[in-house]
């Protein structure tokens, strides 16, 4: 295991933890991973990242 | 992004559940209705007293043999709750969105607060455990056990309709007792499918009851001997006017959660970029219909530099908010439920601006993606030179709406707050420890915020209020929930 990283997710609103090894593989360890099965996006991208936001940035001048 | 799916089509007709049937109600019907589309998507019974009368008389008959039921085994039938509510997560979800029109993230958020509402009363053997104390006299132990009282009543409002009931459901009958629920009419569908699990999860008949309806159903459960105690989440009136008093009229136990209006404070050495962000969430998310929402925005100092510049930046992110289906992922921000409450809404900006405010971003002519009609959309609107004595800062308005006060110093700030009728939940937004320490010491209401926006309490928490705000003396959700749930019995021994 080189990276044990957690995760909040934005489509069942839980906290998670991707386990990254030094392979480069990675694992999603997650009570909903069976339930969401191939639909988690983590599974094929660790670094998903979703577009929505809850509210615009606000971007300092 | 792509429109997710809709999960309710057709026009299902909602029934209640009771006594472990589903059974369509003799009253008259009501239409259910997508504020997105003003289509109806479903159709509600409006139950009359004796239909009140029976689902009571079926919890009464399940309370028998469900008290004694090792809270253990109950909690088995909350966790295999909690799983079909985990399995049907997204659906659940989706159909909050149909039935109100908040975004699917907001319902999705809701969802999950719901279900740790399931999953903290599956601490009840462990929560509602009481105490004892041996040889209070020689020869004489003494202990406290938290019994059950009986049947409860829940009544909860449009704007949560999933996730209030289950801000008191689980724990009462974690704790043994039986409950008739009755939902918002204006949004049952999802607590009909939250009943439809309950039922999948293999409850005992009469143990969970759902009864539609509006008034007839609320004065039935408030007259009939056989509620010992009522939850209810709604507006302030209804709350102390109605159920507080009758409720203490008729010996039942309560606890009535009602309206707000929101401070959220801002110092001039809070971090800007983090609190434009989080008042975007507090005031405009649900589209401003929640008891824990911004309503007013207080500015402390007399720097107008600093003014300006901050209200620049809260205008300009507020402009930005995607309005639109909340079933589009990409919509920060839904319809109001429906044209009543916009009419209400766009009253109170007129009587805003009729008291002197001024308007720095109109919302009554929102932009609406997606082509829909703006029939129960409103966009954000921001008022200035708003004073407290206005009605838009007396009075709940339950809109996305943001009236901006200004205060010399932090004082002042704390004397609007408490001198409001409502004390539900403030906000202060700063990078002084001293100045949070302050506001949270001297600020009369039931959740504070400390650079937060949404002072929303997690499930192992009282979801707390005060005066104007609230009506009782426990809240729901967590120890206090249990508290409520279960009275008080001591038993003192001696064997001779």
């Amino acid at each position: 295991m080189s990276e044990k990283k957690r995760v909040s997710c934005p489509i069942k609103h839980v906290n998670f933890y991707i386990v990254t090894y030094d392979d480069g593989s990675h694992k999603v360890k997650c009570v909903n991973i069976k339930l969401c099965g191939d639909s988690c996006p983590y599974l094929k991208d660790p670094g998903f990242k979703t577009e929505y936001k809850r509210a615009p940035g606000y971007k300092a001048k | 992004m792509a429109i997710l799916e809709e999960p309710v089509k057709g026009v299902p007709k909602i029934k209640n559940y009771v006594d472990g049937e589903w059974v369509e109600s003799k009253g008259e019907v009501m239409d259910v209705v997508n504020p997105l589309t003003c289509e109806t998507i479903a159709q509600v019974g409006i139950s009359t007293r004796e239909e009140i009368d029976d689902a009571i008389q079926a919890a009464k008959e399940a309370y028998v043999d469900w008290r004694r039921t090792p809270p253990v085994a109950r909690c088995r039938y909350l966790l295999r709750l909690g799983q079909l509510l985990e399995e049907n997560f997204e659906e659940l979800s989706r159909v909050q969105t149909q039935e109100h029109g908040k975004t699917i993230d907001e319902s999705r958020g809701e969802t999950r607060r719901g279900i740790e509402n399931v999953e903290v009363a599956c601490g009840i053997p462990t929560l509602m455990q009481g105490a004892s104390a041996e040889d209070i006299a020689s020869g004489i132990d003494e202990y406290l056990m938290r019994v059950p009282l009986g049947v409860f009543g829940i009544i909860s409002p449009f704007n949560f309709p999933f996730m209030i009931p289950l801000w008191s459901a689980p724990y009462a009958v974690a704790t043994g007792n039986t409950v008739v629920i009755k939902p918002t009419e204006q949004c049952p569908i999802s607590q009909s499918k939250l009943a439809e699990l309950v039922d999948e999860a293999g409850f005992p008949p009469g143990v969970w009851n759902v009864v539609n309806g509006e008034k007839t159903v609320v004065n039935g459960m408030l007259e009939h001997p056989d509620i010992k105690g009522i939850t209810f989440v709604g507006s302030t009136p209804t709350g102390r006017d109605v159920i507080f008093p009758k409720c203490g009229a008729t010996g039942k136990r309560s606890i009535v959660q009602c309206g707000a209006s929101n401070m959220m404070v801002v110092m001039p050495d809070c971090n800007v970029r983090g609190t434009v962000p989080a008042l975007m969430t507090s005031f405009f998310g649900n589209a401003g219909q929640r008891c824990l929402a911004g309503q007013n925005l207080i500015v402390v100092g007399e720097d107008d530099g600093f003014y300006n510049e901050f209200m620049e930046a809260v205008t300009a992110t507020a402009k930005e908010i995607i309005i639109g289906n909340g079933l589009d992922e990409s919509v920060q921000m839904g319809p109001v439920k429906d044209v009543q409450k916009k009419e209400r809404i766009l009253g109170y900006i007129e009587s805003g601006l009729k008291d002197g405010a001024t308007l720095r971003l109109d919302g009554r002519k929102p932009n609406v993606v997606g082509g829909y009609p703006d029939t129960c959309f409103l966009g954000p609107t921001i008022m200035e030179n708003v004073r407290p004595e206005m009605r838009v800062v007396t009075e709940e308005i339950f809109g996305p709406t943001m009236g901006v006060i200004r205060a010399k110093d932090l004082d002042e700030a704390i004397q609007i707050c408490n001198d409001n009728p409502y004390h539900n939940a403030d906000a202060i937004f700063t990078s002084s420890g001293k100045d949070a320490r302050k506001f949270q010491y001297e600020v009369n209401c039931g959740s504070i915020g400390i650079n937060i926006g949404i002072v929303a309490p997690m499930a192992f928490f009282p979801f707390s209020g005060m005066s104007g705000s609230f009506y009782g003396i426990l809240h729901t959700q967590g120890k206090e929930a249990v508290r409520f749930f279960t009275e008080s019995k001591v038993c003192i021994h001696r064997w001779i």
